[in-house]
C-alpha cells in the first residue's frame, strides 16, 4: 500500500504542475473599454479578468521577404555584469563584450575587412592644431540624429560625460587607456551640442589618439548621471596628500603620517569607483544596434533590436584599392582613402535584422557545439579555441557552415636574456635554426597550424612586413645542425664531443659537454610550457625543441605545466629560462605591443611589465619611441617593419605558429561578410549585420 | 538527545573552522593568483595591475587575507567574487544552490527509493534470470563513466529521440515573452516550496491517520493525499500569477539530468541494499521469524529490509552532502548552472572568495548530513542510542 501510494502521490504531485501548466490562464488586464451609462457613450479604463492566450514567440519585424529570426547564439560562460563602467573595469571578460557589443557608440570606429580608421558618430577626420603652447587642440563634429535608444539624441555632452568621469574618478583596468592613453592628459569639453573639443597635453600620436580618444566608447549622460553623481560623492573635495607616496608602509620607518592620507586618499577613490561598478544598468539605453534588456542568470541574455539604430539601413562598401564609403539612407555619403577603383571588396547594409539576440549559456564548449549541431542555436561564438574532433563533430550536424580565418594572435618561443645562455645572441640564433618549424607543423601536426616567421600575423597585412628574414625555411635536419654548430663554434663555443650528423644512422650524434665562448659552464634549462591538455600544440613545439637542443649539447628540458603556473615566473618574477605561450595581439589598427612586449623601459625584471625577455637594444628602442610618437600612418608602416626586421634578427622571442580560427554557424545565417582577421568571433557574432533567414 | 545535539554541533563547528583553514590556504598556495589573469593585457597600464591587486587585498599577506575572511565570513559576510565583481558570494550562492539542491535531492530520493525496493525484492527472489540481469544492469550503471553516459542519455533522449530538451534549465526562446520581472529563480523557489509543502501536507496526513480504524485510515489517507494535490493545481491554475508554462518548461528540462543522476546513483543502491539484505537474511532472527511462521511479506518488509537499511541510508546522507561540489561533470554537460558549475568555474580562475563560498556550504551540507544520518540510526535501530 505505502509504496504504491507514494509512488502515485509523487506522479500527481507533478502531474498537477503539468496540467495547471497546461491549462489556460486567466490574467488580469487593464482595457479601455467603451460603455453605454445613462444613454451616453463614454470611454472608461476597467479591470477586467480575461482567459490568456498562451504566451507566443514574437513574430520577427521582417526587413526582406525571408528576413529575419531571432538571432540564437551560444556563449558557455555567463557575462559578469551588464554594466558598461564595470565591463570595461574590473568586470572585464570577453563574455561580457559579447553582449554588450555595440551598446557604446564612439567618435570613431575600424572599417570593417581592413580596419582602416574612419568616422562613425563623428562628421569627418578632423586635423591636429597646434596650440604653440605645447599642447594640441582636436576638434570633432559629430553627426546630428543619432539617437539613444530611448530617443535621448547622442550629443557632445555624453562624450565628455563619459571622459571626465574616467579622469575623475580614476577609473579602473581598461578605463585609462580610454581618457589618458599612454597617461597622457587629455581634457574634452562641448563647445556646443555636437562639437567636441579635446586638448592634448603633446602631440596626439597613433596610440593617444586614433586608437585611443578617438575609439572611446560614449555612455549617455541622462541615464547615468546619478550614478557618476553617487561615486562623485566620495570624492567631492578629496585632494592628493602633497607628500610623496611612500612606497611600502609596512615597512619600518615609513612615514605613518603620509601613508595614513594616502589610505584615506585611496580608499574615496575605491569607494567611489566601487559605487559606479555595482550601480544598476537595467535599462541603460544604447546606441548600437541592440539593446540588452534582460539577463537570466545561468540561462541566457536577450537583446531586442534598437529600431532608431542612426546606422540601420547605411550601404558599407569597400573596394580593391582601399577605399571604404558609407552611404547613410537619407543619402549622405562618406568616402576615404581611395577613389572607389578596382573591384568591390565588401557591400552590405547595416542591421539591425533579427528582432532579437538571444545568447543561450552553456556549461561547456561541448555543449554549446551539440546545441548548434542540433538546431538548438545558430552560432557558437567561441573565443577559446576549437579542436579538430569537437570541430567535425559540430560539423555532422545539418546545415552547419565553417567559416576559417587568419588568427589575429601569435605563439612563440620567449629567451630570459638576463640569463646566460639565453643572453647569448649566437645561443638564440643557434635554437632559431635548429628549430624545424615546417616539420612540427606540417609533419606532426598535421597542418593544424601555420609556421610563423615574423612578430606580425601575414593577416594583418597593412602592418606585416613580407621580407622579414627567413633564412633557414627549407633546410634539412643535416644542414641545420651543421649551420647551428657552426654559428656556435664561431662565437667560441666548444664541446668535448661536438655534436655531428651520423650518415648511418641518420640523425644526430648529440654535442657532449658543452661551454660557453667563455669557458662558462651551461645550467640545466628549462623551457616552460602549457601541457597537452591545455594545448598539446605548445606542449609538442615544446618538446621538440628541447629535443633539438639537446642534440646540440644544451642541457634542456620541457615543463609542461598549468597556464597558472607559467604566470608568476615569467610575468611576476621573471626567473625563468624559456618559455613557450601566445599573445592575442588586440587593436590591429595600431600595433602598440612592439612597444609592450620589446622595448626596454618595459622590462618585466625591471618594472613588472611586459618585456618579459628583458629585450634592450637601442636600434629598437628609437625605433619603437617614433612609432608611439608619430602621427603619420605610412611612417609608422615603415617603421613597423623595421622593427620586425629587428626582431627576427635578435630574436628575443621566437615565433613558432599562427593558428586559424573556425566559425561554426547554421547556414540560415547570412553574415555580410565571412572573410575578416581574427574570424567572425572578434566580430562578436557581426550582430548587427547578421540576417538569420526564416526559410531555411 | 539536546546534550548529544549540542556536542554534536560544538563539533561540527570546530571542523568547519578547520576545514575552512585548510582550504583556504590550499586555495591560496595555487601559483599565480586572478589579479594575474585579469591583467595579462599590455593595455592595462602598470599601476593599474598593482591598483587590482589592491582593490581585490591580494597585496595583504595569505595569514591576514585569512582572518579578515573568517571574521566576516562568521559574521555573515562571504566577501565579493573576484571573477563577477562586484557581486557579493552570498547572492551567487543563494541563485545557484536552490538548482544543485532540486537536481540532486530528486535523483537522490528516486534512485533511494527505488534502490531500496528493488534490492529488498532481488535478494528475496535470490538466483533468477531477474536478479542476475538486474545485478548485471546495477554494475553497469554503478562503474559506468558518468559524462559518456550522460552524452548517451542526451543522443538518445534528446537528439534521437527528441523527447526531451538537451541541457539548460529552460527555453529561452519561450522566456523571450516572460512577463516584466518574472526569474527563472522565482519560478524554481515556487516549485520547490509547492511541493515540499504538498509533500509535508501528505506526510502529516499519513502521520495522523495511522491511529484510525482500517476503513477510515484508508479514507483519510487518500484525502492528505488528494487534497494537496488539488492544492498544488489549484495554486498553478490561478494563483501563479501566470508563470506555471515556465515552471512546466523548467520541468522539461529537469527530466534528462535527473534520469541520468537518478540511474548512475540507483546503480549502487541497488547493489548495496541487495548485499546488505543478503547478510540480512542470513540471520537467526530471520530464521526463527520464519519458524514461527509469520507472513513472507512481513519478514522481508519489516525484520529483514529494515535491519538491511542502515548502510543504504548513510549512503544516501552523505551523498546529498557531497552531491553540491560532486555534481561538477553532470552540471557541466547539462549546462545546469548550478553550484557545482559554479565552483569549478571559481576554482579555475582562483575566485577565492567564491570557491570558498561553495565549498563552505559543501562542507555545512556535508556535516549537517552526518548529523542527520546518525539521528536517523536511532530511529531506524532501536539499539542505537543518542549518547
Amino acid at each position: 500500500m505505502s509504496k504504491k501510494f507514494y509512488l502515485v502521490l509523487g506522479i500527481l504531485v507533478i502531474a498537477s504542475l503539468a496540467l495547471a501548466a497546461c491549462a489556460p490562464e486567466t490574467v488580469t488586464v487593464v482595457e479601455t473599454v467603451i460603455v453605454e451609462k445613462a444613454g451616453e457613450t463614454i470611454i472608461e479604463t476597467v479591470v477586467v479578468e480575461v482567459a490568456a492566450e498562451a504566451p507566443v514567440v514574437e513574430e520577427p519585424v521582417a526587413a526582406a521577404a525571408e528576413c529575419c529570426d531571432a538571432y540564437r547564439v551560444a556563449i558557455f560562460e555567463e557575462p559578469v555584469s551588464l554594466n558598461y563602467w564595470n565591463y570595461l573595469g574590473p568586470g572585464s571578460s570577453v563574455w561580457t563584450q559579447y553582449v554588450l557589443a555595440g551598446q557604446a557608440p564612439a567618435l570613431f570606429t575600424l572599417s570593417d575587412k581592413r580596419f582602416d580608421f574612419v568616422p562613425s558618430l563623428a562628421k569627418a577626420i578632423p586635423e591636429a592644431v597646434d596650440n604653440g603652447d605645447g599642447t594640441y587642440t582636436i576638434t570633432v563634429e559629430m553627426v546630428e540624429g543619432a539617437t539613444w535608444s530611448d530617443g535621448e539624441p547622442v550629443t557632445a555632452n555624453d562624450v565628455v560625460f563619459t571622459h571626465n568621469a574616467c579622469k575623475d574618478l580614476k577609473l579602473t583596468q581598461n578605463w585609462p587607456n580610454q581618457c589618458s592613453p599612454n597617461g597622457v592628459d587629455v581634457t574634452a569639453e562641448a563647445a556646443d551640442d555636437y562639437t567636441v573639443v579635446y586638448t592634448f597635453a603633446e602631440a596626439p600620436s597613433l596610440g593617444t589618439w586614433q586608437a585611443g580618444i578617438a575609439l572611446a566608447p560614449i555612455l549617455p549622460q541622462h541615464f547615468w548621471a546619478d550614478g557618476v553623481a553617487a561615486a562623485y560623492v566620495f570624492v567631492d573635495g578629496v585632494a592628493a596628500p602633497e607628500m610623496e607616496r611612500p612606497e611600502d608602509c609596512e615597512a619600518e620607518g615609513a612615514d605613518a603620517d603620509a601613508c595614513a592620507a594616502y589610505a584615506t586618499y585611496d580608499e574615496a577613490y575605491t569607494n567611489a569607483r566601487t559605487t559606479l561598478y555595482e550601480a544598476d544598468a537595467a535599462g541603460a539605453p544604447s546606441a548600437g544596434g541592440y539593446t540588452t534588456d534582460k539577463w537570466e542568470a545561468g540561462a541566457f541574455v536577450q537583446r531586442t533590436a534598437n529600431d532608431g539604430y542612426y546606422f540601420k539601413g547605411a550601404e558599407i562598401v569597400e573596394f580593391e584599392d582601399g577605399t571604404w564609403s558609407l552611404t547613410m539612407p537619407d543619402g549622405t555619403a562618406y568616402e576615404l582613402y581611395g577613389n572607389a577603383e578596382g573591384e568591390e571588396t565588401l557591400r552590405y547594409t547595416s542591421g539591425p535584422y533579427s528582432p532579437n539576440v538571444i545568447f543561450s549559456i552553456y556549461g561547456s564548449q561541448d555543449a554549446a557545439f551539440l546545441a548548434l549541431a542540433n538546431g538548438e542555436v545558430d552560432y557558437v561564438i567561441n573565443p577559446l579555441g576549437l579542436s579538430r574532433g569537437l570541430r567535425e563533430q559540430a560539423e555532422k550536424g545539418q546545415g552547419i557552415t565553417t567559416y576559417t580565418n587568419a588568427d589575429y594572435g601569435m605563439y612563440y618561443i620567449a629567451f630570459n636574456m638576463n640569463k646566460f645562455p639565453m643572453s647569448n645572441y649566437e645561443f638564440r640564433q643557434a635554437a632559431d635554426i635548429v628549430m624545424d618549424k615546417e616539420f612540427v607543423v606540417n609533419s606532426v601536426l598535421g597542418g593544424v597550424v601555420f609556421p610563423m616567421y615574423s612578430t606580425m600575423p601575414p593577416g594583418n597585412g597593412f602592418w606585416y612586413n613580407p621580407d622579414t628574414p627567413a633564412p633557414y625555411v627549407g633546410l634539412s635536419r643535416e644542414e641545420r645542425v651543421n649551420m647551428a654548430v657552426q654559428v656556435l663554434t664561431d662565437a667560441g663555443w666548444s664541446w668535448e664531443t661536438a655534436p655531428a650528423w651520423n650518415a648511418d644512422t641518420e640523425d644526430v650524434d648529440p654535442g657532449v659537454g658543452i661551454k660557453g665562448p667563455d669557458g662558462q659552464e651551461v645550467p640545466e634549462l628549462t623551457i616552460l610550457g602549457p601541457g597537452p591538455a591545455y594545448d598539446p600544440i605548445r606542449a609538442t613545439f615544446n618538446q621538440w625543441i628541447s629535443e633539438w637542443l639537446r642534440e646540440l649539447g644544451m642541457p634542456v628540458k620541457s615543463e609542461l605545466t598549468g597556464f597558472n603556473t607559467i604566470l608568476g615566473p615569467v610575468f611576476v618574477d621573471a626567473n625563468y629560462d624559456m618559455y613557450i605561450l601566445g599573445w592575442s595581439l588586440g587593436n590591429v589598427a595600431f600595433p602598440s605591443y612592439y612597444y609592450d612586449f620589446w622595448h626596454s623601459s618595459q622590462c618585466t625584471a625591471d618594472t613588472g611589465n611586459y618585456n618579459t625577455p628583458c629585450f634592450k637594444n637601442d636600434e629598437y628602442d628609437a625605433l619603437v619611441e617614433e612609432f608611439m610618437s608619430t602621427g603619420d600612418l605610412e611612417r609608422a608602416q615603415e617603421l613597423v617593419y623595421q622593427m620586425q626586421v629587428v626582431l627576427a634578427d635578435q630574436r628575443p622571442y621566437i615565433n613558432l605558429f599562427y593558428k586559424q580560427t573556425y566559425d561554426l554557424a547554421n547556414e540560415r545565417v547570412v553574415f555580410p561578410y565571412t572573410e575578416t582577421l581574427g574570424g567572425i568571433e572578434a566580430q562578436a557574432g557581426m550582430q548587427t549585420d547578421a540576417q538569420v533567414l526564416l526559410s531555411k | 538527545m539536546w546534550k548529544f545535539l549540542g556536542k554534536r554541533f560544538l563539533q561540527m563547528f570546530i571542523t568547519l573552522l578547520m576545514f575552512q583553514t585548510v582550504t583556504y590556504f590550499l586555495m591560496d598556495a595555487q601559483p599565480g593568483d586572478i589579479a594575474d589573469l585579469l591583467t595579462l593585457n599590455p593595455d592595462i597600464p602598470p599601476a593599474e595591475r598593482e591598483r587590482i591587486r589592491v582593490d581585490l587585498g591580494l597585496d595583504r599577506p595569505p595569514a591576514e587575507r585569512f582572518l579578515k575572511y573568517i571574521g566576516n565570513f562568521y559574521k555573515g559576510d562571504l566577501g565579493v567574487s573576484f571573477s563577477q565583481f562586484p557581486r557579493p558570494v552570498t547572492e551567487i550562492i543563494l541563485e545557484r544552490l536552490p538548482r544543485t539542491l532540486v537536481l540532486f535531492l530528486s535523483a537522490s530520493v528516486i534512485s533511494f527509493w527505488a534502490g531500496y525496493a528493488s534490492g529488498k525484492v532481488l535478494a528475496w527472489k535470490r538466483g533468477g534470470v531477474i536478479e542476475y540481469s538486474s545485478t548485471l544492469v546495477g554494475v553497469i550503471l554503478y562503474t559506468v563513466f558518468t559524462p559518456w553516459f550522460a552524452l548517451m542519455m542526451i543522443w538518445l533522449f534528446a537528439v534521437y529521440l527528441d523527447w526531451l530538451p538537451p541541457g539548460k534549465f529552460l527555453d529561452p526562446i519561450l522566456w523571450l515573452t516572460a512577463p516584466e520581472g518574472i526569474h527563472a529563480n522565482d519560478v524554481f523557489v515556487r516549485m520547490i516550496w509547492s511541493v515540499m509543502i504538498a509533500t509535508g501536507v501528505m506526510i502529516l496526513g499519513l502521520i495522523g491517520t495511522q491511529r484510525l480504524s482500517s476503513q477510515l485510515r484508508k479514507t483519510g489517507r487518500w484525502v492528505s493525499f488528494v487534497v494537496p494535490f488539488i492544492g498544488v493545481f489549484l495554486y498553478w491554475r490561478f494563483a501563479s500569477s501566470g508563470i506555471s508554462l515556465y515552471a512546466w518548461d523548467i520541468l522539461q528540462h529537469l527530466v534528462l539530468p535527473v534520469l541520468t543522476v537518478t540511474l548512475i546513483a540507483y546503480g549502487g543502491t541497488m547493489l548495496l541494499m541487495r548485499t546488505s539484505m543478503l547478510e540480512t537474511l542470513r540471520e537467526d532472527y530471520i530464521l526463527t521469524a520464519r519458524a514461527k511462521g509469520m507472513p513472507e511479506k512481513i519478514i522481508r518488509d519489516k525484520h529483514a529490509a529494515r535491519n538491511a537499511l542502515l548502510p543504504v541510508w548513510t549512503g544516501l546522507v552523505f551523498s546529498i552532502g557531497s552531491s553540491l561540489s560532486g555534481g561538477i561533470i553532470t552540471e557541466t554537460i547539462f549546462s545546469w548552472p548550478g553550484l557545482g558549475l559554479t565552483l569549478l568555474n571559481a576554482a579555475q580562475v582562483e575566485d577565492i572568495p567564491l570557491a570558498m563560498g561553495a565549498l563552505t556550504v559543501t562542507g555545512v551540507m556535508t556535516l549537517l548530513s552526518h548529523l542527520v544520518a546518525d539521528i536517523g540510526y536511532a530511529f531506524l535501530d532501536p539499539r542505537i542510542r543518542f549518547s
